[in-house]
């Protein structure tokens, strides 16, 4: 997917959005890939920061029961 | 009018349901031009429940004080018959078959729903700029955005055009439109109210809110709307929260945190200098001042984006397959975005969320709630996309969100309840929240507040006309 980007005064490597895109499969047009690349970046090395910490020890937050019962309505 | 003025005079059969609905649907009529707050008004149905009402009260049948009163509901919440569109063009014709579970409490309780109101697409945004019904207007000042998603609930009710409403809280979505309305918006704590027919955003983060002209009147409602409901996975099974606000008049010994982390950064003069100013009320109050730090409070906000993101988009995989043209482009864009994360991260994010809820539950040991700004300015101009607040530019979305989205990770109970006006004449919203299941702390203090100022006492223009 290519080695990706890195940001000038930054450790971080930013993904190769538009790589990762056509990788997946993804129909998402080259001008709209361009105009969300930024935000992308932007979330990609904030949360490089918000998650570099050794999280295996706990549970995510995540809820499932395993008596589901009745499941409820669809979704449209 | 409040409910708590209205419910007397209705059971003493002053005040007639059928002519105080009669009046809103006028009002909805007048007003509903300017502000499209509305995207379904309910006429027919809401006077035949008004003279159902209006039967039981004068036959001694009185269901409480939501009996006669006039409500709106946000457009995701299903209503048996009625569309539920979500503010989308995808979902313009849906039509359930059963109502939401808070929709049924309210019928029992004999509120009476006048219309289904207008909100940002699928919920998810804070503009209320919708591409498919049009924008949401503020009665404030007509130019300016409601706040959003749920802002047809906050216009309508701050015009007159209802007595309270319902909305939904992903990451701000109920106390964002009530700061930018004047209005008080609470979203109590997740699993607290039933998300039973209501259309999801972001499953781990969504909760059920509600907007009132006063505190006692949110308190009443949620007096309604709490409590388990077993068609609900996420409903919690806690005993009903305490909502006696005038059992404890003032606040003296009432333990209140004041962050001096993040909370105070970046805001508009104004806003700053009305939230300082009311933090000096609650002191006066007798409530003990403690400044607290936050700890990981940035990373509260950006990992409830980082899990909103892949669960919004999850959520309608199949229709941006299907129907990608059909949804507007700032939500579109969204959803697209949402692919690339990472399901390695989110797992993470909800490891981490659990670390950082851990900590925010330490902190109530100290203070029994945290006062903060809800919002860093007031509403911007409809089409605005930036705005420079510390000499930095800031996109409207993230800067409108940043002191209220954190706490949807953290699930905790968040008031907004009005705290001043800016130069421009509008309204600013101060944030009260508190530990898990303590409604009653947030309702307390921001009783106490509303008993000591004036604010709420000020409605727009539009709503005496």
């Amino acid at each position: 997917m290519g080695r990706g980007k890195r940001l000038a005064g930054d450790d971080t490597v930013i993904p190769m959005w538009k790589n990762i895109a056509q990788a997946l499969g993804l129909q998402i047009p080259d001008d709209q890939l361009e105009k969300i690349s930024p935000t992308l970046d932007a979330l990609w090395t904030a949360t490089r920061r918000a998650l570099d910490r050794d999280l295996s020890s706990v549970e995510p937050a995540l809820t499932f029961h395993a008596d589901l019962g009745s499941e409820g309505e669809p979704e449209p | 009018m409040t409910i708590a003025e209205l419910s007397p005079q209705i059971q003493a059969g002053k005040i007639s349901p059928v002519e105080l609905v009669t009046e809103t649907l006028a009002r909805i009529r007048r007003h509903q031009p300017a502000l499209n707050a509305y995207i379904t008004v309910m006429e027919e149905s809401a006077m035949e429940q008004a003279r159902q009402a209006e039967r039981e009260i004068r036959t001694g049948h009185y269901r409480g004080p939501l009996h006669g009163i006039p409500y709106a509901a946000k457009d995701l919440f299903y209503t048996r018959g009625v569309a539920t569109t979500a503010g989308s063009k995808i979902l313009r014709d849906f039509v359930p078959d059963y109502d939401a579970t808070v929709i049924e409490r309210l019928r029992e309780a004999g509120a009476i729903l006048v219309g289904k109101t207008g909100l940002h697409e699928f919920a998810y945004g804070v503009t209320n700029n919708n591409p498919h019904f049009g924008p949401v207007h503020n009665p404030w000042d007509l130019a300016r955005i409601p706040g959003g998603s749920s802002g047809g609930s906050t216009a309508a009710l701050a015009a007159g055009l209802c007595t309270f409403s319902l909305g939904s809280d992903t990451g701000g979505s109920v106390r964002i439109p009530a700061s930018f309305c004047g209005l008080v918006g609470l979203k109590p704590t997740f699993g607290r109210i039933s998300r039973y027919g209501v259309f999801p955003l972001g499953h781990t983060l969504d909760h059920v809110g509600h907007f009132g002209l006063s505190v006692a009147d949110v308190a009443a409602i949620l007096g309604v709307l709490a409590g388990p409901d077993p068609r609900d996975d996420s409903s919690a099974n806690e005993p009903p929260p305490r909502l006696d606000l005038s059992a404890e008049p003032g606040l003296k010994g009432f333990r209140l945190g004041v962050p001096r982390n993040y909370y105070f950064e970046r805001l508009e003069p104004e806003a700053e200098a009305a939230v300082r100013a009311a933090i000096q009320v609650l002191r006066g109050l007798g409530a003990e001042m403690e400044e607290v730090e936050i700890q990981g409070i940035e990373d509260f906000t950006v990992l409830s984006r980082l899990i909103l993101m892949p669960e919004a988009t999850a959520l309608h995989r199949a229709r941006l397959k299907t129907r990608r043209a059909d949804f507007g482009p700032d939500v579109l864009a969204l959803l697209d975005q949402g692919q690339f994360i990472l399901a390695t991260d989110y797992l993470d994010a909800q490891r981490r969320r659990r670390q950082l809820v851990r900590g925010l539950d330490r902190l109530f040991d100290r203070v029994q709630a945290i006062v903060t700004p809800t919002t860093p300015t007031t509403a911007p101009k409809i089409g605005e996309t930036m705005i420079k607040l510390g000499g930095q530019d800031e996109d409207v979305r993230l800067a409108s969100t940043r002191l209220v989205r954190g706490l949807n990770l953290a699930g905790v109970p968040a008031i907004s309840v009005p705290c001043g006006f800016d130069s421009k004449g509008l309204p600013i919203g101060l944030q009260i929240f508190g530990r898990a299941f303590d409604e009653y702390a947030v309702l307390r203090v921001a009783h106490a507040y509303e008993q000591a100022s004036e604010w709420r006492k000020r409605r727009p223009p539009m709503a005496a006309l």
